[in-house]
């Protein structure tokens, strides 16, 4: 099933599919988070949830709702 | 081939926290030498390495980047120096548990066709995660020797040094797309593409075409690394560790804000408290300095100057220094553990509501101790509304020179030793005034947003590295460093000033101060003068000289704040630096010159106003004093770094205006409403 991040929950796995903004994508293509990975959401941040720490292989990333907003994904497991 | 004598340099370069920062300490030793990179606030460090062929090379520690496509100061700096760097070897640093996504760097340096060596760290570290890397393979697949280290347990290190010697020839493997640069030599056509990255970067201005090409670039690439990745990395499941538990409490929503509170709560209790023994150590050494040089130098103007100037003044930088260690210690322990990002990430999301940032927490928390770097921290926020905003609000923050004058207003306000349950009063005061620098830092972000416009996109995207213990001898250099700082940037100031000042204060006008000793010359001639008229005859004296009518001047302007002239000289020579203001008391009020052993405190509760007889430092006076000292823009350091740092002259004297102000106006506020 496919969403977008910020919609995402504590604990869930996803399957990256797109960034849909150039200049997050760049910034994201730096930490290995390219088209196809596997993320885990570890956290979302008091204050209704944003930012979030998004875990990819041993890197964790902080994102913000507003950014996670265009990161399109696919839900592997719960 | 014997090419090593060519090489002059060693560069070391990989991403931030990848430990290339304690290999450069192993491999350098002692011999560092810092220093700061021109019109940039990035350090650079350098250091001599000796290889195991006997010769010896220059080190240089670049700073931590992820890519060659500069989105940072640090990064700019790093890529300059790679893309210029002649007879070099280039020892990029990996760090072994994030491989991956550290080779993207790797990948770009590679192409710029230096020599190479890849130092595999924390390897020890990855061991116990269950990551296994076919350093072998890598060495293969890549085209580079591959050395395994460990700098925290100094592993791996001699081995290096018997690799580099060999490593001489210019890297051969390319990660460039082929289809990119078509025609030519792929290595001279890429560094032309960088270089004219690094121009689009450095003005600010980023065309579409070039933002595709880095795009285009950056995918090819991983595509590569994916594929290297996924033949040499073996990951096994570990079972969580302690420290990832830990972690996992420390960012949730309710138990990570908990600790967070109760942390910042127990490190001012601990400033306090634990300062309190060897700050009065520190007083009574300096007592015992001026009874000395009292009994043993004869009398007269450099006794005066030794005893009333130097020893003094010097008293009142040191004897803040325990308090100033204490507080750098708990911000270091948060730096090094990296516990500071887990901070960024719990407030990011109340900071983007006054238009800050949560990596405004850095220099907002570096504010803490001062405001002069911390203004310069802000670089590595890239909104540049929100690094605006930070830099105008963290001298509101309240910072290691507003430390000494609290701690002396404050002991003047509450009584020693009064508790209410288990905390100490003083305590509770201290850190209602951090939390009120706080809260006005916050509250002027709101009145600062006003002026600040946005228009340029920009991202929050912040790595959290993991949490670890602290490399204690880190921590410990850096504070003996932050000491010295402190020591003789401050006290120079301080020192200056309190030297200027006991000229002030024993001269005056020669007739004016020629009619007050004759006066009591000729009460002396009838009788012995009593202690009364002795000390009815030094405060005539005082308020005669050239102090006492600096501070006579000011004084209608000032008195509607509460406060008399004496307090009007420490006022003007504490716009130099803060912490001025305890020195100049001390030297307005001679405290090291004093035989009934009374410090500054004593001397100050027992100071009664001359028409009233009550005393000077009320209970109002000293709220007000305490007000004016948390708003008011009392340092010409921070003005002139806030010039640098904005470029504009508009944003310092905004900041002037506002903060002096609002002190001024709470000042007076506050001193009316105690005094009804």
């Amino acid at each position: 099933m496919q969403q977008v991040l910020s919609e995402a929950k504590k604990g869930q796995v996803f399957k990256l599919l797109s960034v849909d903004d150039e200049g997050l994508a760049l910034k994201m293509l730096g930490f290995g988070f390219v088209q196809g990975v596997e993320l885990k959401v570890i956290e979302k941040a008091p204050f209704g949830g944003d930012p979030m720490v998004v875990q990819h292989a041993f890197t964790k990333l902080i994102l913000r709702k507003k950014d996670t907003a265009c990161i399109k994904v696919e839900l592997l497991n719960q | 081939m014997e090419v090593s004598s060519s090489i002059h340099t060693v560069y070391l370069a990989g991403n931030p926290n990848c430990g290339k920062t304690s290999l450069f300490n192993l491999l350098a030793g002692l011999n560092q030498k810092v220093s700061n990179i021109p019109g940039t606030t990035v350090e650079k460090v350098e250091g001599k390495i000796r290889l195991s062929d006997g010769s010896v090379k220059t080190l240089i520690d670049l700073p931590g980047a992820y890519t060659l496509y500069p989105g940072s100061e640090d990064e700019l700096v790093a890529g300059r120096n790679l893309l210029q760097a002649k007879n070099a070897v280039i020892v990029f640093v990996a760090d072994a548990t994030r491989l991956q996504s550290n080779l993207f760097y790797f990948t770009q340096i590679a192409d710029l066709g230096l020599p190479m060596v890849l130092v595999l760290n924390m390897t020890d570290v990855a061991k116990s995660k269950g990551i296994v890397v076919d350093t072998a393979l890598l060495s293969q697949l890549l085209g580079v020797r591959v050395v395994e280290t460990s700098a925290r347990k100094s592993q791996g290190v001699q081995q290096l040094k018997q690799v580099l010697p060999s490593v001489s020839e210019a890297y051969q493997r390319s990660f460039v797309d082929p289809d990119s640069h078509a025609n030519g030599n792929v290595f001279s056509a890429y560094k032309l593409a960088i270089q004219q990255q690094f121009d689009a970067s450095e003005s600010g201005i980023l065309s579409d075409e070039l933002a595709l090409v880095r795009k285009n670039d950056a995918t090819y690439r991983q595509i590569e690394i994916q594929h290297i990745a996924n033949q040499v990395v073996d990951v096994s499941p570990q079972r969580v560790s302690f420290l990832e538990k830990l972690d996992s409490k420390l960012i949730h929503p309710v138990w990570g804000l908990c600790f967070l509170f109760l942390l910042l709560f127990l490190v001012f209790q601990a400033v306090f408290s634990l300062a309190e023994l060897p700050m009065q150590g520190i007083e009574w050494l300096f007592f015992e300095a001026g009874s000395l040089v009292r009994t043993y130098l004869s009398p007269g103007f450099f006794n005066d100057l030794l005893v009333e100037g130097v020893i003094s003044g010097l008293a009142g930088i040191v004897v803040f220094l325990p308090q100033i260690l204490i507080l750098f210690f708990f911000i270091g322990i948060l730096e090094e553990t990296g516990y500071i990002t887990r901070v960024s990430f719990l407030t990011d999301r109340f900071m983007q509501r006054f238009g800050l940032n949560g990596k405004s927490v850095i220099p907002m928390a570096g504010g803490l101790a001062c405001a002069i770097p911390s203004v310069m921290a802000a670089r590595s926020i890239e909104n540049k509304a929100e690094k605006l905003a930070t830099i105008l609000i963290t001298p509101l923050m309240t910072c290691s020179a507003r430390l000494p004058v609290y701690t002396l207003l404050i002991s003047l306000m509450v009584p020693e030793e009064q508790q209410v349950g288990i905390f100490n009063v003083r305590g509770l005061v201290l850190m209602g005034m951090y939390l009120l620098g706080f809260v006005s830092a916050l509250l002027f972000a709101l009145l600062f947003k006003l002026f600040i416009r946005a228009k340029i996109k920009d991202y929050f995207v912040l790595e959290m590295p993991e949490l670890r213990p602290p490399r204690w001898k880190a921590l410990f250099i850096n504070l003996y460093r932050k000491g010295m700082t402190f020591l003789t940037g401050a006290g120079k100031v301080i020192l200056v000033v309190s030297l200027l000042l006991f000229v002030l204060k024993k001269y005056g006008p020669p007739n004016q101060m020629n009619a007050v000793h004759e006066r009591y010359q000729a009460l002396a001639f009838v009788n012995e003068l009593s202690e009364d008229q002795v000390m009815q005859m030094e405060a005539e004296l005082l308020k005669t000289s050239y102090a006492g009518q600096l501070g006579q001047l000011i004084e209608p302007v000032i008195k509607p704040l509460g406060y008399d002239w004496k307090i009007g000289i420490a006022l003007i020579t504490s716009f130099a630096a803060r912490e001025v203001f305890v020195g100049t008391m001390s030297a307005i009020y001679g405290v090291a010159d004093d035989e009934e052993g009374l410090g500054l405190r004593a001397k100050l509760q027992s100071e009664l106003n001359p028409d009233t007889g009550k005393p000077v430092y009320s209970f109002p006076v000293l709220l007000s004093l305490l007000i004016f000292y948390a708003f008011a823009l009392q340092c010409m350091s921070t003005i002139a770094v806030v010039y640098r740092e904005t470029n504009s002259i508009k944003w310092p004297v905004l900041q002037l205006v506002m903060m002096t102000g609002v002190a001024y106006l709470f000042s007076m506020l506050a001193f009316n409403l105690a005094s009804i």
